[in-house]
């Protein structure tokens, strides 16, 4: 019974992957930012589909597991703060985007700055650290198949979730994690909230399943020190980089206004609601499942819903959790290509940019999967590491808002240089006394900047994406061309 | 496009000042209300609080925002370094 309903939660999303298809267009336009026709609706779909991965499922409480509530509050908090962030950098990056016709960040900063150097520099950050996100999902996956007790190897598990986002991706692009997004994000909260409901019926008092969660070592407080620097710098550099994560530009690129996108941002902080309840399962599994070490600790909640759970139920969790894993792997796959045919390797044409983006796909999933099953890591140890590098792009984000005289030779080379502090100080092993590995890496970026600017500085400071037209078409009669787009009009239609 | 210092203050800059200062002010504290501790409930609490807030900067300051695909007529200045 497990296996049945496992498989009816994966047909259908594969039913769904497959409908997205119908009236989908042939361009690639079409296939990697939807045609740049999603409305506030799906742009929130999308957004939440591909932010809440299963990371939050079987990472989150993993995490709560191993180090307590610093790393819940970093977790929620970083997320929280990237939405005021995205309220006000978005509708500049969509601006960006249709002004330049671009699908990826780096086709903005080619568009903004004319730079080979910092477009290549840009995207290969993006390529590079969106490996780490491949291997949370395909750990995670690995630990949902693993809570339907069928015995399959690590290998034959991840192959299973290649297997099906991959059939989502050359299928049909973008539109298949966006609309099986709709199904995705529906069974992350139904999840949720069934364990958390089985949780209270075994123990009907939070206040016990949390005093439980104190015997033998602390985890409801955040000890002063290293403990707090972690966790409060953590929080706010991963809220820098929230919305630098590539999949997450695609999806806003693909939206029809940048009004719609400002309603997401607005609702966004609700959906969080989710998190009190999947905390309650996290503190109980550190009562009900003791002894989990290491990346073990990922097994917290899969745990806790074989103890509780029937049978028919954990198929269906482990289905749910499974799909999670399997749309932010596609989205993630699939802007990993795009990243590489219009960023890295140059002079393709438009016909060759979709094979050229599937080739690229398969080479992307086949070293996660070699990662994931080589070195097995705690789930939050991988968000923290993407994060790491793809933060690093808020600089030469920041430059295109505010006018600055810095050549973008040196925007690229303060990238270049904060991507191998990070990775430097990562394989170093330096613990930094809790300070996050990101923080010294973004000050290296930021020292190359403000020393290219000293040293070299350009002969005039760039364009502001943020900066008023002189004349407003209403006041003197918008060329051809130009679109408005306002609260009432997008409310209107 | 440009934000109103207002509405920057009320979106952005507020809920990061005080998730800031409440997760140094109660990350060690051991009260709990309803058993639950301080720093998890003041979390929650945020998370509507946080809509709340992006949502007042809208309807007073961004709902008639220009967002007009435009072209660029002046070099702006460079911002002080």
């Amino acid at each position: 019974m497990t296996i049945v309903m496992f498989v009816i939660v994966l047909l259908l999303a594969v039913g769904i992957g497959l409908y997205s298809r119908v009236g989908a267009g042939k361009s690639t336009a079409d296939f990697l930012v939807g045609g740049r026709s999603f409305g506030s609706v799906v742009v929130f779909i999308m957004v939440v589909g591909e932010v809440y991965s299963i990371g939050t499922i079987i990472g989150f409480p993993g995490g709560v597991y191993a180090h307590g509530v610093g790393f819940a509050v970093w977790f929620m908090g970083y997320i929280l703060l990237g939405y005021p962030i995205g309220y006000f950098l978005l509708p500049l990056l969509w601006k960006a985007g249709r002004q330049y016709n671009a699908m990826t960040l780096p086709d903005i900063f080619r568009g903004h700055f004319k730079s080979r150097p910092l477009e290549l520099t840009a995207a290969l950050i993006g390529v590079v650290f969106l490996i780490p996100w491949a291997q949370l999902q395909l750990t995670g996956l690995e630990v949902a198949l693993n809570g339907l007790g069928l015995g399959l190897t690590p290998l034959v598990t991840v192959l299973i979730g290649v297997g099906i986002s991959l059939v989502f991706v050359l299928l049909s692009g973008i539109r298949a994690p966006a609309f099986v997004s709709f199904l995705k994000d529906f069974a992350l909260i139904a999840v949720i909230l069934v364990v958390a409901g089985f949780v209270l019926n075994k123990v009907p008092n939070v206040a016990t399943i949390i005093t439980h969660a104190n015997v033998g070592s602390e985890h409801t407080t955040i000890p002063g020190g290293a403990p707090m620097l972690n966790t409060i710098s953590t929080l706010l550099f991963q809220t820098i980089g929230f919305y630098m994560f590539p999949f997450v530009i695609q999806a806003v690129l693909s939206g029809k206004s940048p009004v719609s996108i400002r309603y997401t941002q607005i609702v966004m902080p609700l959906y969080m609601l989710m998190y009190p309840f999947i905390l309650l399962t996290s503190f109980f599994a550190i009562s009900a499942a003791p002894g989990l070490t290491g990346a073990d600790t990922n097994l917290a909640f899969i745990e806790v819903a074989r103890q509780l759970l029937p049978d028919w139920l954990v198929g269906l969790v482990a289905g749910g959790a499974a799909l999670c894993a399997i749309v932010v792997l596609a989205a993630s796959a699939l802007v990993i290509g795009t990243l590489f045919s219009r960023n890295v390797l140059t002079n393709i044409s438009e016909a060759r940019q979709k094979p050229m983006t599937q080739v690229v796909i398969f080479v992307y999933l086949a070293i996660s999967i070699v990662l994931t099953l080589v070195v097995p890591t705690i789930m939050g140890t991988l968000i923290n590491t993407a994060y790491y590098g793809l933060t690093q792009l808020i600089v030469p984000v920041l430059l295109m808002i505010f006018p600055t005289r810095v050549r973008p030779g040196a925007m690229a080379a303060g990238l270049a240089v904060g991507a191998l502090t990070s990775i430097g100080i990562y394989l170093s092993g330096a613990t930094l006394g809790g300070l996050n590995i990101g923080v010294p890496a973004l000050a290296a970026n930021l020292l190359v900047v403000g020393i290219g600017r000293l040293v070299s500085p350009a002969a005039e400071p760039t364009q502001s994406l943020a900066a008023r037209r002189r004349r407003i078409p209403a006041d003197s009669g918008a060329p051809a061309g130009w679109t408005h787009h306002t609260a009432r009009k997008e409310s209107a239609s | 496009m440009i934000p109103r210092t207002a509405s920057v203050v009320i979106a952005l800059i507020t809920p990061i000042t005080l998730v800031t200062l409440g997760v140094l002010l109660l990350g060690g504290s051991t009260a709990t209300i309803f058993g639950i501790p301080l720093i998890l409930l003041f979390m929650f609490i945020m998370f509507p609080v946080t809509s709340l807030l992006m949502w007042i900067s809208w309807r007073l300051f961004d709902k008639h925002a220009d967002y007009q695909l435009d072209e660029f007529e002046d070099a702006a200045a460079e911002v002080a370094p």
